[in-house]
């Protein structure tokens, strides 16, 4: 039986899969530390492509899951994430069919405002709650983010229409 | 996979009770140890994510030393092995003090443990948020590691195992902000705390009096106090003492020893043979009779 539900799931789970090991994979150690406060959060991207692209298969519920596997592999205090993914959901779900319309370039540039958004809570939770300092740097990720959205755009994009 | 909430449910509530719950998980996970099992048996589950991530390394490495001149290899062997004899030579004399420190000793009624058991593993990532200091290794509960283990490097301490999956461990870096190591400054014999600050190059030293003796250079080992690290391992060197006039305690800074950005590989330090599994190799380090 061909559950619509369930048909081409495994492409979501593929996807989201990869960008967890790119989130990991270490720069070279020639590379100026810096560089990883810019790195893509690619996991965030992957999650906003789904639930924008097919939110009847990915939604708030799954964002939290996700979640929680991307603080496990990450090393961070079970939830960290959680209150990002689940508010980035929460924001492409309300407003898929609006930004749908939208050009890739203007996508980018509301992405880049909600992960911005986002950086700050997380910086509020670890410096607040954990009194740990953190590096203003950070707040150029949702910029090199943004500035990757494109492409996660066109590939997630060919293996939708291929796979899904 | 059956939908965890109804699908009617009002997705701002959904994500609304969801934020709290990630909010008290924070919390509890940040603040305390209560979700360390839940945390090591799920962990052991994701672990297949951390080898996908390695892999693309692991493979160009591979890649590399098969397409390495057999030339260049034999001329590195030949360094290894006048490197060894180096060592072994050094070894003699430092065998040498250790039988005339252990006589010492002995006339003033006490001992001292010299040699260490460890076992070596291979660094395989590194965290992705610069914020966090810890290096995944390739070695786990499988092979009796244990959180709290001290972990080194052959130019000193690397920091401490703090989470362990079945196959990988988390260790903590000397230099992670929430890291602090008892020392022992080798000119004076003062006792020290160093703490990490977050930055990959430096650890810093708080509540170091005016009238304490330090300098620049100083080497500061581990000093065994607090039983977690042993002691003798070289952690860090003063690098800058500024007394401030009219601060209550001097600013000193210290750059660690081992060679934290690039590690490769690393020695994990078990006390006695007895919290091991039998089937790890295991080498020893310092001279046998220790």
């Amino acid at each position: 039986m061909a559950d619509p539900f369930v048909k081409g799931r495994w492409i979501i789970f593929v996807s989201l899969l990869l960008a967890m090991a790119l989130v990991l994979v270490p720069l070279p150690a020639s590379a100026p530390f810096e560089l990883n406060y810019l790195r893509p959060d690619w996991i965030a991207l992957v999650l906003i492509y789904w639930i924008l692209a097919v939110p009847e298969k990915v939604g708030v519920p799954a964002a939290f899951f996700l979640s929680l596997i991307t603080d496990l592999v990450v090393g961070t205090p079970f939830g960290f994430h959680g209150l990002s993914f689940v508010i980035l959901a929460a924001l492409a779900k309300s407003s898929y069919q609006q930004v749908r319309m939208l050009e890739i370039w203007q996508q980018s540039i509301l992405i880049a405002m909600a992960l911005m958004i986002v950086s700050g809570i997380q910086l509020l939770m670890m410096t607040l709650m954990l009194d740990r300092s953190s590096n203003l740097l950070q707040f150029m990720k949702p910029i090199t983010s943004a500035l990757f959205w494109p492409w996660v755009f066109l590939v997630l994009r060919f293996c939708r229409r291929r796979y899904l | 996979m059956k939908q965890l909430f109804l699908e009617r449910s009002n997705p701002r509530n959904q994500a609304f009770v969801l934020c709290l719950v990630s909010l008290i998980l924070f919390v509890i996970d940040g603040k305390s140890t209560a979700l360390k099992p839940v945390r090591q048996a799920a962990g052991s589950l994701v672990e297949p994510i951390i080898w996908l991530a390695v892999l693309p390394r692991r493979i160009a490495e591979q890649g590399l030393s098969f397409f390495e001149l057999r030339d260049q290899q034999r001329l590195e062997l030949f360094e290894q092995r006048r490197l060894s004899e180096t060592l072994q030579a050094r070894q003699l004399k430092f065998e040498a003090l250790l039988s005339e420190n252990n006589r010492l000793r002995a006339l003033l009624g006490s001992s001292a443990k010299v040699s260490d058991l460890v076992l070596i593993a291979e660094v395989v990532g590194i965290s992705p948020d610069p914020d966090q200091h810890y290096a995944m290794v390739d070695k786990g509960l499988n092979d009796g590691v244990f959180v709290g283990q001290a972990v080194i490097d052959a130019t000193g301490l690397v920091g401490q195992v703090a989470e362990s999956t079945t196959n990988l461990s988390k260790v903590l870096l000397v230099t992670d902000q929430s890291h602090a190591v008892p020392v022992l400054s080798v000119r004076t014999a003062s006792q020290l705390i160093v703490e990490g600050t977050g930055n990959r190059n430096l650890l810093s030293m708080r509540h170091v009096s005016e009238s304490l003796d330090l300098k620049v250079g100083d080497l500061l080992v581990t000093s065994g106090l607090g039983q977690r690290f042993p002691s003798g391992y070289p952690v860090a060197e003063v690098a800058r003492y500024e007394r401030a006039p009219g601060a209550a305690f001097a600013e000193v800074l210290a750059k660690p020893s081992s060679q934290l950005q690039t590690l490769d590989h690393v020695l994990l330090v078990f006390d006695s043979a007895e919290d091991l599994t039998p089937d790890v190799a295991l080498e020893t380090i310092g001279p046998a009779d220790g």
